[in-house]
């Protein structure tokens, strides 16, 4: 899954992987993107609306992040809220960062820094 | 609530004005948003705390790193992008840490440049956001240039704002072609029942239905009144207050149509009016002559219901003046025209009714000089106060600076002997600048919040929307950015000094040996110094005149003594209590409550005296016309005196001297002939030299007999002199209105339970209000002097403060550079004595200068004072001693430690150091 396209964009800023990383399986707003990434990194990645509105702003520039129409429940939905969602480039961007780390998770095993996984 | 109110939104919103504009257009509200579910998911404790500290810190980092970042890098046609580093961000934060660190290592300075600059800011900050709260900012009523109000005056009394008799204002409106419309309003103090049993007291206005539409003023639900609603006998209905809505039917629409009770009989909500509706009604009511209404019953009233006017233009009531009346002048129509054509139209009502318009004019006011009036000298004065503690603030800092930088000189050197770049060591200032900068600029937040709480505390009710006064980030930005400015341009110049000075002579010139960049600079900080001692000096003579006002106002006899004494306010509802006119004065009902009142207060424990009156001493209450009996109708060129209806118990309790005659008794009954008693103003207005007694005075149409003479009640507060007023007795007047005042032997709001009881026990459903000591009535009434004298006060503390440390810190300086002259006079024989005075010296000089130049600013500023002095002339020589006594004394303190310092100086050690 290599991408030279993508190249000058990696490594991706750990924010802006989590960022990607939450908006994967759906849109999300602001307030949820925040909690949604303090959730997976297990509380190491606290989002301030500060940082986290700097980086939506250079997610956006990039073309990474859109602004989305589809709101995910009409349940839930808050019309004052602007949801944001992947773009295509996005997807490969994330995609391709996850390829990286994973190839130098791989490396790490088999320099035995880290333990090799046993098969299921 | 509305989520903007809170405190936190409110600090997160001026965050987010360090943002640039472009971000903040794009995101401020999500932000916002998200900040606000984020500090409310905080949780609480220690951990939450941390979070909503996380979340503030975060809006502040966040600004800083958008104003750094590079522009997105543009997509290039290849598809590529440019390279964007983050190097440069890495590099100002480890040069930023270094200035932390360097900062740090001089905890003294810093926190004086820190506390400095913030409390310049922060005072600023804080009273700029009142005036442009109070003053600048538009008020609620459209077109609010062409709004003014029209008065009646009385000529006999000299009194230029009446309010209005009902036929008067009806020929008005016909007759007046210059107002595009005129309304009229009218105060009262309503029971306001929702249910059973929670009744409460509140300011109401009774409007003519053209008010609201005049003024702009538009429901938020429902609608203002009708001209149909408006006629005599018209439907039950009135208007709530916004705040009334959210209390009582947490803003559901359905209030409109629902019923409430004002006093006692039940209303119809026709709609909603916003907060801004009762805008300037306190200013209004609280010039006037008379019929004050609430204005004179607490300091901080707010309408809460408006009913419409229903005015019944009777002709028989054109001696009655009971409403206010307000106009819109017509499009290019002046004040000045509209108050020619007013004045054609009370003459001819002088002449067509010349029983009851007789002397009576009309005063045409613009809207605007009615409500700002009274505050805009005060907080003028308060600008011009703040904007020297600034400019003594900034020379402080540059003061500051400056000698960090002399002190560092040596530093400066070595750096660039070992290859700094000037470029370099000029960032290495300019961040520093900007550390101490951003610090003061927080503080000064910190204190513009804490000091816009004080100040909103302290303040008067006579300031107009004093209530909704905010910190205003604009001030902000501008004092930030002066501060800026100055710690900038300061923090400059020792990186300056040092390029032009070139690395060895820096190097050599550290032990002081007279380098004439030294005096040179020794010079201007005596001369920064001086202009702080200049500016203080006017403050502490503008404070001092203010004090001393108030400690005269304190000084004058009111004419009664307030201390012990309980006052407490009642109204009769018309409905148990009938008034009718045909057999007034008997109106049995009223009269047994008050006998039972006096009776059953008189039997509580501690109680010495008590009164039931018309009016609280410190209430101007209403005026009548009379005429001495046997007297030519001519004279009736007096002034109409305030009508006082007071029961036998007033004098002991209020402790009002009798002058002459005998004091009035439960035995001037409605059996006995009708008396009166009369002031020494109504004695000399009306008697001049004669004696009074036994004299006639026709009022309300009998002639009653004058017994006595009682000495001056203050009844216009402190600052004015008594007017004449008449004395009934409430056994032949009863009191449908008034006070309850209670003399005890302890503290008066002990009292206040045990009042309310017996009153509750005589009649449950009179509600009392105004329950409080007299006293506090009268502190009250010297409320606005109060404040402008503490705020200026605390102002000229400050900069005293600041001069101060500017003293010392230019002595200290002086001694350290001069260590080795002082040593080579110690050798030469010099006593300690001598050097000591040599530093003083230095000091006196100083003070010297700053007091002379302060005493002449002091002299040409003092008559922007005069209309807030009492008792005071501007240019008090006792006042301008005082202040110049003060100003030595702490000079002096300020200047002994560097003199000690040099007097302790070791010759031998002295011309070693090199």
């Amino acid at each position: 899954m290599s991408d030279s396209s993508l190249a000058h964009l990696l490594p991706l800023p750990p924010v802006w992987f989590h960022l990607l990383l939450a908006l994967t399986n759906q849109e999300r707003h602001g307030y949820a993107l925040m909690q949604d990434v303090a959730a997976q990194s297990g509380g190491t990645v606290a989002l301030g609306p500060g940082t986290l509105y700097g980086a939506l702003k250079r997610l956006l520039a990039l073309k990474l992040v859109e602004e989305s129409d589809r709101r995910p429940d009409p349940d839930l939905d808050d019309q004052r809220r602007r949801y944001y969602g992947l773009t295509a480039l996005g997807r490969r961007a994330l995609a391709a960062e996850a390829a990286r780390h994973a190839s130098l998770v791989q490396l790490a095993r088999t320099k035995r820094v880290l333990p090799r996984p046993r098969p299921a | 609530m509305r989520p903007g109110r809170a405190a936190p939104y409110r600090a997160a919103r001026l965050l987010l004005t360090l943002y640039p504009r472009a971000f903040r257009r794009a995101f401020a509200t999500d932000m916002l948003e998200v900040f606000g579910d984020a500090w409310h998911g905080s949780g609480k404790g220690l951990r939450g705390l941390a979070t909503r500290f996380r979340l503030l810190s975060d809006l502040i980092r966040g600004a800083v790193a958008q104003h750094l970042e590079r522009p997105v890098p543009a997509v290039t046609r290849s598809g590529a992008f440019t390279t964007h580093s983050r190097l440069t961000m890495r590099d100002l934060l480890a040069e930023f840490r270094h200035a932390v660190r360097s900062l740090a290592r001089t905890p003294g300075f810093t926190l004086a440049v820190v506390l400095t600059l913030g409390l310049g800011i922060g005072a600023n900050t804080a009273i700029f956001s009142v005036v442009d709260g109070v003053l600048l900012r538009p008020a609620p009523f459209q077109d609010m240039s062409r709004l003014s109000m029209v008065w009646e005056t009385d000529r006999r009394s000299g009194t230029l704002r009446e309010p209005a008799s009902i036929p008067d204002y009806f020929d008005f409106q016909e007759r007046s072609r210059r107002f595009e419309q005129l309304a009229a309003f009218s105060p009262i103090t309503t029971t306001l029942s929702f249910g059973a049993g929670d009744a409460v007291r509140v300011p109401g206005l009774w409007v003519t239905h053209e008010f609201l539409p005049m003024v702009g003023i538009r429901p938020i639900v429902g609608s203002t009144f009708t001209a149909d609603q408006d006629r005599p006998d018209g439907p039950h209905v009135a208007l709530i207050s916004e705040a009334m809505w959210t209390e009582r039917f947490a803003r559901n629409p359905s209030a409109v149509g629902a019923t409430i009770r004002v006093n006692e009989d039940p209303f119809t909500i026709v709609g909603v009016l916003p907060a801004t509706a009762d805008f300037g009604t306190l200013q209004i009511l609280g010039v006037a002559a008379y019929r004050r209404g609430f204005a004179d019953q607490t300091s901080r009233a707010r309408v809460d219901v408006w009913l419409p006017l229903q005015a019944d233009r009777s002709p028989d009531s054109r001696g009655n003046h009971p409403i206010f009346v307000a106009g819109r002048l017509a499009p290019g129509v002046g004040v000045s025209q509209a108050q020619q054509e007013m004045t054609a139209i009370t003459a001819e009502l002088e002449r067509l009714y010349h029983q009851s318009n007789d002397q009576r004019g009309a005063h045409v006011e613009a809207l605007s000089d009615v409500v700002f009036g009274g505050v805009r000298p005060a907080l003028l004065v308060l600008v011009g106060a703040v904007a020297l503690v600034l400019l003594v603030a900034c020379a402080n800092v540059a003061n500051l600076l400056l000698a960090r930088g002399a002190a560092r000189a040596r530093e400066v050197s070595v750096r660039g002997a070992l290859g700094a770049s000037a470029a370099r060591l000029t960032r290495l200032f300019l961040i520093e600048s900007a550390v101490l900068t951003a610090a003061g600029a927080a503080v000064g937040l910190l204190l513009a919040l804490a000091g816009l709480q004080a100040l909103l505390a302290l303040a008067p009710g006579s300031i107009p929307r004093v209530g909704t006064v905010g910190v205003d980030a604009r001030v902000l930005g501008v004092t930030v950015t002066l501060g800026v400015l100055i710690s900038v341009t300061f923090g400059m110049v020792p990186a300056i000094q040092a390029r032009r000075r070139g690395p060895s002579l820096a190097l050599q010139s550290d032990s002081g040996r007279g380098a004439s960049a030294g005096r040179e600079q020794r010079r201007f900080r005596s001369a920064l110094v001086v202009a702080e001692l200049a500016l203080a000096v006017i403050l502490m003579i503008g404070s001092g005149l203010l004090i001393k006002s108030l400690w005269r106002l304190y000084q004058v006899d009111p004419g009664f003594q307030t201390s012990g004494v309980l006052k407490a306010d009642f109204q009769l509802p018309g409905s148990r209590y009938p008034q009718p006119r045909s057999t007034w004065p008997k109106w049995p009902e009223m009269r047994r409550f008050a006998l039972e009142v006096r009776r059953r207060v008189a039997a509580l424990p501690g109680v010495t005296a008590v009164a039931m009156a018309n009016a609280h001493p410190l209430e101007a209450g209403y005026t009548s016309s009379i005429l001495v009996v046997g007297r030519d109708p001519d004279p009736t060129n007096w002034p109409e005196p305030s009508i006082r209806i007071v029961d036998a118990g007033y004098m002991a309790t209020m402790q009002v001297p009798l002058i002459a005659g005998r004091p009035m008794t439960d035995a001037d009954d409605l059996e006995a002939p009708p008396v009166v008693s009369i002031n020494q103003a109504a004695r000399r207005a009306y008697f001049g030299a004669g004696d009074p007694l036994g004299q006639r005075i026709q009022l309300w149409g009998s002639d009653r007999l004058v017994v006595g003479v009682l000495a001056d009640e203050r009844m216009h507060g402190l600052a004015e002199a008594a007017p004449p007023a008449v004395y009934l007795p409430a056994s032949q007047a009863p009191l449908p209105n008034g006070s309850i005042l209670v003399r005890v032997a302890g503290e008066p709001t002990a009292l206040a339970a045990g009042l309310r009881s017996v009153v509750r026990a005589v009649d449950p459903d009179v509600p009392l209000f105004g329950v409080e000591p007299l006293a506090t009535t009268l502190s009250h009434s010297t409320g606005q002097r109060r404040f402008t004298m503490l705020v200026l006060g605390s102002f000229a503390g400050v900069a005293l403060l600041l001069a101060m440390i500017g003293v010392h810190g230019v002595l200290s300086y002086t001694v350290a550079q001069r260590t080795r002259e002082i040593g080579i006079r110690m050798a030469l024989g010099a006593d300690r004595r001598s050097v000591r005075s040599l530093v003083l010296g230095q000091g006196a000089r100083m003070v010297m200068a700053g007091l002379g130049i302060g005493v002449v600013g002091a002299f040409a500023g003092a008559r922007w004072l005069g209309s807030l002095l009492y008792g005071v002339a501007p240019r008090d020589p006792l006042t301008f001693g005082a202040v110049a006594l003060a100003l030595g004394v702490v000079a002096l303190v300020a200047s002994w430690l560097p003199a000690r310092r040099a007097m302790r100086v070791e010759p031998s050690e002295a011309l070693r150091t090199e």
